[in-house]
């Protein structure tokens, strides 16, 4: 009895409340943008979300960066929902699916709201511009490159990968192009890959039973910015100087072993640029533009940048006001310049 | 009985006044959160976990635990998704998928019963076993596994995203599922045989109690439950995933303790577990809108769960030590007849 009359009262407070709010979720002309990574507490997202939030006021836009610190389809649907609800302009996100959130994203985009994808893609319908740190050809050779330097192609040594997760999907674009050079180009014998999940002690772990396991391994390429550091400590722990570790991470993170000179180089491209560059595209979105294949526009920072189609990322998809920024360069840290950076 | 049945009424009473008061309190910080359109579309981001807490709290009175149904939640998904990308029609795909996870719910059940070991034990073994199989099937089937599979119809990806006349499906999903717990548990015999169970096993084996059905029921409820879920989700995000359920477990556990289901077996009702799936879902959802990061979220979530099991814990020992005190008076005052002690 009780219960009963209390609901009937929640009931009549929630209609009366409900009935004095009226206001829908994503309405035009919000200049909030939403700017999320494929989970938080990564030094990388981190810093890319960093440079999103400084040049929201370089834009006049309120950039939150919103992510959760557990990276899985579900919560990062959940929260792009929350966000679209609570009224935003623009959602940049770093996706941790090709189409998980494509349900949630068009949605959004439904309701008038822009939707971007950086560092990390949905399928291109999903969205009107992905901006890149290059496309997957660009960075899978530019890891084969990095590990070229110590050990030449005609050589037949053994390799191995190690990268977060066999569900990602950015990391597994470069790691399939890297072995597709390999496999046509070289030598070299890809012995194993194995997964770390972006936790730094399992990246430690798997590192050590990998070169366990494989002591004649020569090369171990690392496009992952959990995994490298994790590798590189490994080698440390087993003394090992006469493996080629190369990969993907931050400078910050990999100062010291390459100043004790247990890796000699490694890449990345500048994601706090990379952050900020999406807020201006965001913008230029915001503002009215549709931004065509072809349109080039200048970035303050950036010079002159253009929108390609999204085939040089191997996709059919093609239309109106939909494409790809490419993020300009991308930098090779060894001793001589890694003190320049700071992220 | 009727203490006990008191008690357990006001706590649900006690979370209803909750859900209110928070629904007020965090429209009063973000009026855009008190916008009942939004309110009642949003749940589809939280009620799947409830379909698995209503079995789970089965389970969990009956004295057992299910720590494998994350994992039975990412088994359906990829075995839906490898019988739909081989050519079956999605509904027999997802038919399938569902029979795998009670497969599964079974042999859980059968490992339980036929080692006596701890069942969380059992399920933490299981649930290494089944994340792997479905792993292990995604790659069998030559899946790349980081796409998943997708190109459902649409037909099947409305089952989570659709509404009916506002309402979304999941929601309604939800309803019908709590209203058949509910039947399960407080209708039926095996619903009493699985509280009593949980309350004292010993008494219910010598009462004669089909203790192996009970079992194999609840376990096999719970996995069609994650089985359900499993689907639900694949349709929510539109793929099925190998990973899927990875993250499932916790929250599903707070649901059902915060519904005032005991760690101990015996006691708690499927509505609680309904309450508390829109207090944890509104909670976590209002302190979003208050502008907290995920990781501060997290943190007031398992705050609410410390707390809850604590005040349970609380007055349940203040209510015992107030029976003792008035039972020491009545002993101690000279009366024509005994006092009664612990008439329940």
């Amino acid at each position: 009895m009780k219960i009963a009359s209390k609901l009937a009262a929640a009931a009549a407070v929630l209609a009366l409340t409900a009935a004095c709010s009226s206001t829908d979720g994503g309405e035009a002309g919000s200049n909030k943008v939403a700017f999320i990574p494929k989970l938080t507490g990564v030094g990388f997202f981190e810093s890319g979300g960093a440079g999103a939030v400084e040049a929201g006021k370089k834009y006049e836009l309120d950039v939150e960066y919103v992510g959760s610190p557990e990276g899985s389809v579900a919560k990062q649907v959940e929260l792009i929902n929350t966000q679209v609800q609570q009224g935003v302009g623009a959602i940049i996100v770093s996706s941790v699916s090709p189409d998980g959130l494509c349900q949630a994203l068009k949605k959004a985009m439904d309701q008038g709201v822009k939707v971007l994808t950086w560092d990390s893609d949905t399928n291109p319908e999903c969205r009107s511009h992905y901006i890149s740190q290059g496309t997957a050809d660009q960075l899978g050779s530019l890891l084969v490159e990095m590990g070229a330097e110590d050990y030449s192609k005609d050589e037949a040594v053994k390799v191995a990968f190690h990268y977060s997760s066999p569900t990602v999907t950015d990391q597994n674009q470069w790691a399939e192009v890297a072995k597709s050079i390999i496999g046509k180009e070289t030598k070299w014998e890809i012995v194993d890959t194995v997964f770390s999940e972006n936790q730094t002690e399992l990246a430690v772990q798997q590192a050590e039973a990998l070169l366990n396991a494989n002591p004649d391994l020569k090369i171990i390429f690392c496009p992952d910015a959990n995994a490298l550091p994790g590798t590189a400590q490994a080698l440390e722990n087993l003394g090992r100087k006469d493996v080629t570790v190369v990969g993907f991470s931050t400078p910050n993170v990999m100062a010291p072993y390459v100043e004790n000179g247990t890796i000699d180089r490694f890449a990345l491209w500048d994601v706090t640029k990379q952050g900020e560059l999406s807020v201006a595209v965001a913008k230029k979105l915001l503002d009215g533009e549709e931004l065509n294949v072809g349109d080039k526009f200048d970035v303050d920072g950036f010079g002159s940048v253009e929108v390609s189609p999204n085939s040089v990322q191997g996709y059919d998809y093609e239309a109106d006001g939909n494409g790809i920024i490419l993020m300009p360069e991308r930098v090779v840290f060894t001793a001589d310049n890694i003190k320049d950076f700071d992220f | 009985m009727q203490n006990l049945k008191k008690y357990l009424f006001r706590w649900e009473g006690a979370l209803v006044v909750v859900l209110i008061a928070q629904i007020l309190i965090f429209g009063m910080l973000n009026p855009r959160f008190l916008n009942l359109d939004r309110l009642i579309s949003s749940s589809s981001d939280f009620v799947y976990l409830g379909i698995i807490a209503l079995p789970l709290a089965i389970v969990m009175m009956t004295g057992g635990i299910d720590i494998s149904i994350g994992s039975m939640v990412s088994l359906t998904a990829i075995v839906t998704g490898v019988c739909f990308s081989n050519g079956l029609n999605i509904w027999l795909a997802a038919f399938i998928g569902i029979l795998a996870a009670l497969v599964a719910g079974v042999i859980n059940a059968a490992l339980i019963l036929s080692t006596g070991a701890n069942p969380m034990v059992i399920t933490l073994g299981t649930q290494f076993l089944f994340a792997g199989m479905a792993i292990g099937i995604s790659g069998l089937a030559n899946v790349s596994a980081f796409e998943g599979i997708s190109g459902m119809p649409d037909s099947f990806v409305q089952i989570s995203n659709g509404d009916i006349a506002g309402i979304p499906n999941m929601l309604i999903i939800f309803a019908v599922i709590a209203g058949v717990f509910a039947f399960i548990l407080h209708g039926t015999t095996f619903g009493r045989q699985a509280r009593l169970l949980g309350a004292n096993p010993k008494a219910a084996t010598y009462a004669g109690f089909p203790i192996r059905r009970v079992t194999y029921l609840a376990y096999g409820l719970t996995a069609l439950g994650s089985g359900i879920t499993g689907v639900l989700m694949t349709s929510y995000v539109a793929s099925a995933r190998a990973d899927i359920g990875a993250q499932v477990l916790l929250p599903v556990l707070t649901l059902v303790v915060i519904g005032g289901v005991s760690m101990y077996g015996g006691e708690g009702t499927i509505v609680g577990v309904v309450i508390a799936t829109f207090v944890i879902g509104y909670l976590q959802q209002g302190l979003r809108f208050s502008g907290l990061s995920e990781s501060e979220v997290s943190v007031a979530t398992g705050a609410a769960l410390v707390l809850v099991a604590s005040l349970r814990w609380w007055t349940h020992h203040v209510a015992e030590r107030i029976k003792n005190q008035k039972v020491k008076k009545q002993a101690a005052t000279p009366r024509p007849q005994a006092a009664p002690v612990a008439s329940s």
